[in-house]
């Protein structure tokens, strides 16, 4: 069975691409703001193993957004993908661990399927 | 200038002919005045000898005419007596008339008596009685019959030894006449010389002396004085050919002879001669020539003597002349041959013009900067070619004699020294700067002027380049509101902007003035203080404290910034850096007193009105937001203010450039797999093309990825940081400048330790090392970047093989402001910056630098 990925990107040209470079291996589920990232979570609270969100988005930020949804969902994976390259903010929110580690757009496929499989890993064990 | 028509060297060889011409006119006039005064002895001792064998001649002559007019006149009368006898005894008779006549005389020795026809009539004597029929027909006696049959009187014979009577005997013939002149008879006889000779004997006649008795004919020698038995007749017979030699030349020559000659030389033989007497004879006197030499010999060596010493003394002269000739002619030799190396190998620049400006003579170092030659610059061309300026102003109708009253006022008027521009042959121009002057020549009186010149050009560059350089660093000096200002050693203000002037009038009065000890005039406690923070600076601490000063009633906060001077390893003096932080300091002092005055107001207030406290607390709450705002603004324009620096500019263009980046990573990763599915041939083709926009999209990343590491705005210093990183990071960014002329060597530790610091100030720190390797590599190059672990430290090597830093700007390189580049293309900060930022990680910078090969950076860092 594929992995449910969720990811929240306020661009949709970034969603797009994300859902085309990972649907052959993973479920993806997409969402433009947080707001819409809560929802799917909602509906697919119990598939989606990984959350990737953007960092800087319209109203509730990533983090923001992660800090509501794990305190909801806490046994999901949770990663940002940013622009930015380094961030006081994330790094406190790695600190606290709040997410499990940050990618930088243009993000990286192995790195990020590395750390998915990883998670699956921790899952399965 | 020609050898030629050099006065000197005219003067020398002048000198050395005049010399030598003098000595040899001198050793010609002593020859000459020898010779002369040697011939006019000579000619004198002969002329006394002819004199002297003349009056002998003269002498001897009367007394032969006289001794023998005697004999005649016996003769004569003889003869008379023996012909008027006549009768049969005639023959008997005229015996005896002879036979007396010779026993009355002794001398006769016979008496004989000839006819007309040579027929001897009567003969008597002591002589040879057989020989007479053959005297009288001999050849001998018929000659001498026929010049007797001619003769006016007494015809003599040829003398000879008659052996049996001893005597020298002289035949004597007298023709007898009758009144008509006609020949009778002639009487010939023989008379005995003896007594002749005895009374010659005593005349004392100079015994080299031989004196002849000859007859006009010059065929016979009647006498022969000395006589010498023997040779007689061979020396009567020689010296009768000589005489008769004479006389054939003399006919010849249509001369007479007794006119033309009383003197006689011939055959070494020197002589005189009578004139011819009554006897139809002459005396001739003839000596050795050698008589002469023998009188003159004694007077020829006194003279060859006197000669020889004139001529030694002369060759003495001459000697002692020539050599302190050559000795002066080698002096000059020297002297030209110093001077000629002098102006051959100076680079002083050396013209030589005659009074009409032609130029004349250029040294070698003029050559070489004008590139022209001797002969090109030959008269005129000098100002044509190399000064057309001037050269324009003549022919612009000016003439030559004004070009030279120019020059002339210029010698003139003291200005030793005057610069004029040259153009070379290649067209560059050449600041010359000239001295000129004027030398007469001491031969000629003509003028010449000689010009030395000294080649500013290099000079005149630097100064300009100096003059540009001081009027960027004034204009950066001025540009500032900033006191800024620089002391000496001996507290002296030498350098001062507009602002520290303005200042120093405004606060004190002073008007400042360079090399003015400006504490001394100030008039204020803050001298003192002012001058001990100079005397730290001098002694190399960098100073930054804030002073208050007094400006009238109110005053100044001054953030004072001592730095000293280097010049080398020494300390020349200090630099002084003010800011006016008044109105800074003036803001933060009112809203302190204001909060104060504030709060005071209020509890005066609340004590005064209990019932206004509530309002009043309200205020108060009021002003307090009030004060938040305020604060709250201050902060905001803080942050702007950082948000204007580039670190936070790039974290945003940073943030903006990765999404399209994600766009065109994401987008064709997709469409490779997209296309893998679809066609996996066109994939096969199209995945180099995709690779290639990866490759893009990576090397964006890095760049973009490395500018966000200039970002990190805050100062803390508790960043993990991996060096190696950062050093990379620094890498890419210079990568575009690196490329194609810089080769990266790395060399990097395996066991780097995690380094506490900050990033963001480190990725400029090491920027800013390896930025300037860069440029200091001229063409192409290497960096070398390693990193070796110590027991307590990290240390970085970045070395290049650059242009390297000269010793005196080694000390200086980490001076803020302090940059060898030009103006507008470095800051001079980014190395005090580097500095600043290792020192405030505790570490340290060390640098090596060799000019020409290179420089090393080494940083140490703890760990």
């Amino acid at each position: 069975m594929k992995v449910t990925v969720l990811y929240v990107d306020d661009e949709d040209i970034n969603l797009f691409i994300f859902e085309k470079t990972f649907r052959n291996i993973y479920n993806v589920i997409t969402a433009n703001s947080a707001e819409q990232g809560l929802k799917m979570l909602e509906a697919h609270a119990n598939d989606i193993i990984v959350v990737i969100s953007d960092m800087r988005m319209p109203g509730m930020n990533g983090l923001e957004f992660i800090k509501v949804a794990k305190s909801k969902y806490s046994n999901i994976a949770y990663y940002i993908l940013t622009a930015f390259d380094y961030n006081e903010e994330i790094n406190k929110a790695i600190a606290d661990n709040l997410i499990n580690k940050f990618f930088t757009k243009p993000f990286d496929i192995e790195v990020i399927k590395n750390s998915i499989e990883s998670v699956v890993k921790n899952l399965n064990q | 200038m020609s050898e030629e028509e050099n006065p000197i060297f005219m003067a020398i060889s002048f000198a050395k002919s005049f010399i030598t011409r003098t000595f040899l006119l001198v050793l010609l006039g002593l020859t000459t005045l020898t010779i002369a005064i040697g011939l006019w002895i000579w000619q004198d001792v002969k002329n006394d000898r002819f004199e002297d064998l003349n009056k002998t001649a003269v002498f001897l002559n009367n007394f032969y005419e006289l001794t023998f007019l005697q004999r005649e006149l016996g003769l004569t009368s003889v003869g008379e007596r023996m012909l008027a006898i006549d009768g049969p005894d005639q023959v008997r008779e005229r015996l005896s008339v002879a036979m007396n006549a010779i026993s009355s005389h002794t001398e006769f020795m016979a008496i004989g008596l000839v006819d007309t026809t040579g027929q001897l009539i009567t003969f008597t004597g002591s002589l040879d009685q057989k020989n007479l029929p053959n005297l009288a027909k001999s050849e001998k006696t018929r000659r001498t019959f026929e010049q007797v049959k001619k003769a006016r009187n007494i015809i003599l014979g040829e003398a000879y030894f008659f052996d049996e009577i001893s005597n020298w005997i002289l035949p004597i013939r007298v023709p007898i006449r009758n009144e008509n002149g006609q020949l009778l008879a002639v009487n010939t006889s023989a008379i005995s010389i003896n007594t002749l000779l005895t009374e010659l004997d005593n005349f004392n006649i100079n015994e080299n002396y031989q004196v002849q008795l000859i007859n006009e004919d010059f065929n016979s020698i009647q006498l022969y004085y000395p006589l010498k038995a023997g040779a007689y007749d061979i020396i009567l017979h020689q010296n009768a050919n000589i005489y008769q030699d004479y006389k054939t030349i003399t006919q010849e020559a249509g001369i007479d002879f007794f006119e033309a000659y009383n003197t006689i030389e011939k055959n070494n033989q020197i002589g005189a001669r009578s004139t011819s007497n009554a006897l139809n004879h002459f005396v001739v006197v003839t000596v050795d020539s050698s008589i002469l030499w023998q009188a003159y010999r004694g007077t020829f060596f006194v003279i060859l003597s006197i000669y020889l010493t004139g001529i030694t003394l002369v060759l003495i002269a001459f000697n002692y002349f020539a050599k302190k000739e050559q000795r002066f002619e080698n002096a000059l030799a020297r002297e030209r041959f110093y001077s000629e190396s002098i102006i051959n190998a100076t680079t002083a620049l050396i013209v030589g013009l005659d009074a009409d400006l032609k130029c004349r003579f250029i040294n070698p170092a003029l050559e070489r900067l004008t590139g022209y030659t001797k002969q090109d610059l030959h008269e005129l061309n000098w100002w044509r070619l190399i000064f057309p300026a001037w050269w324009k102003l003549l022919s612009s109708g000016k003439e030559i004699s004004e070009l030279s009253l120019m020059l002339d006022t210029v010698i003139k008027s003291n200005r030793e020294n005057f610069e004029m521009e040259l153009i070379t042959k290649s067209g560059e121009k050449k600041n010359i700067l000239w001295n000129y002057v004027e030398i007469k020549d001491a031969g000629s009186a003509a003028k010449h002027i000689i010009g030395f010149g000294i080649d500013m050009t290099a000079q005149r560059s630097i100064e300009k380049i100096s003059m540009e350089r001081e009027a960027n660093l004034l204009s950066i000096v001025e540009s500032t509101n900033n006191i800024i200002g620089l002391f000496d050693t001996e507290y002296r203000i030498i350098e001062f902007n507009k602002a520290f002037d303005t200042y120093a009038k405004n606060t004190d009065n002073i008007t400042l003035q360079k090399g003015m000890a400006v504490l001394d005039n100030m008039n204020r406690p803050q001298a003192a203080l002012f001058k001990s923070l100079l005397s730290r600076a001098f002694k190399g601490e960098k100073i930054s404290q804030v002073v208050e000063y007094p400006n009238g009633s109110d005053k100044f906060y001054f953030l004072m910034n001592y730095n000293p001077i280097y010049q080398g390893e020494k300390i020349t003096g200090a630099s002084l850096f003010v800011q006016d932080i008044t109105e800074l300091r003036n803001a933060q002092e009112a809203l302190k007193k204001y909060a104060t005055n504030l709060e005071g107001l209020v509890n005066e207030r609340s004590q005064q009105i209990v019932e206004a406290n509530t309002e009043l607390n309200k205020r108060n709450e009021e002003l307090s937001t009030t004060l938040a705002n305020l604060q709250k603004t201050q902060n905001q324009l803080i942050q702007s203010e950082k948000m204007a620096s580039l670190g936070l500019l790039s974290a945003g263009v940073a943030h903006e450039i990765n999404n399209p980046l994600n766009f065109i990573k994401g987008g064709s990763n997709a469409l490779a797999s997209v296309l893998k599915e679809a066609d996996p041939k066109a994939f096969e083709e199209a995945a180099p093309l995709i690779d290639i926009i990866n490759e893009g999209v990576n090397r964006a990343t890095a760049i973009v990825k490395g500018l966000s590491h200039f970002s990190r705005q805050n100062e803390a210093k508790t960043e993990q940081i991996n060096l190696h990183q950062v050093l990379d990071n620094c890498l890419v960014i210079l990568n575009n400048r690196f490329k194609h002329k810089v080769k990266i060597t790395k060399n990097y530790t395996d066991s780097l330790p995690i380094l506490m610091g900050n990033e963001g100030q480190l990725h400029q720190a090491f920027l800013n090392i390896l930025s300037n390797a860069e440029q200091a590599i001229e063409k192409v190059g290497e960096i070398s970047v390693a990193t070796t672990i110590t027991n307590d430290r990290i240390i970085v090597k970045i070395k290049d093989s650059g242009s390297g830093i000269s010793p005196e700007n080694l000390s200086r390189i980490s001076d803020p402001f302090f940059t060898t580049k030009a103006p507008g293309e470095g800051t001079g900060l980014g190395l005090s910056i580097t500095y600043k930022i290792i020192k405030d990680h505790g570490g340290s910078i060390e640098v090596h630098s060799d000019l020409g090969k290179g420089t090393e950076f080494v940083v140490l860092l703890p760990c």
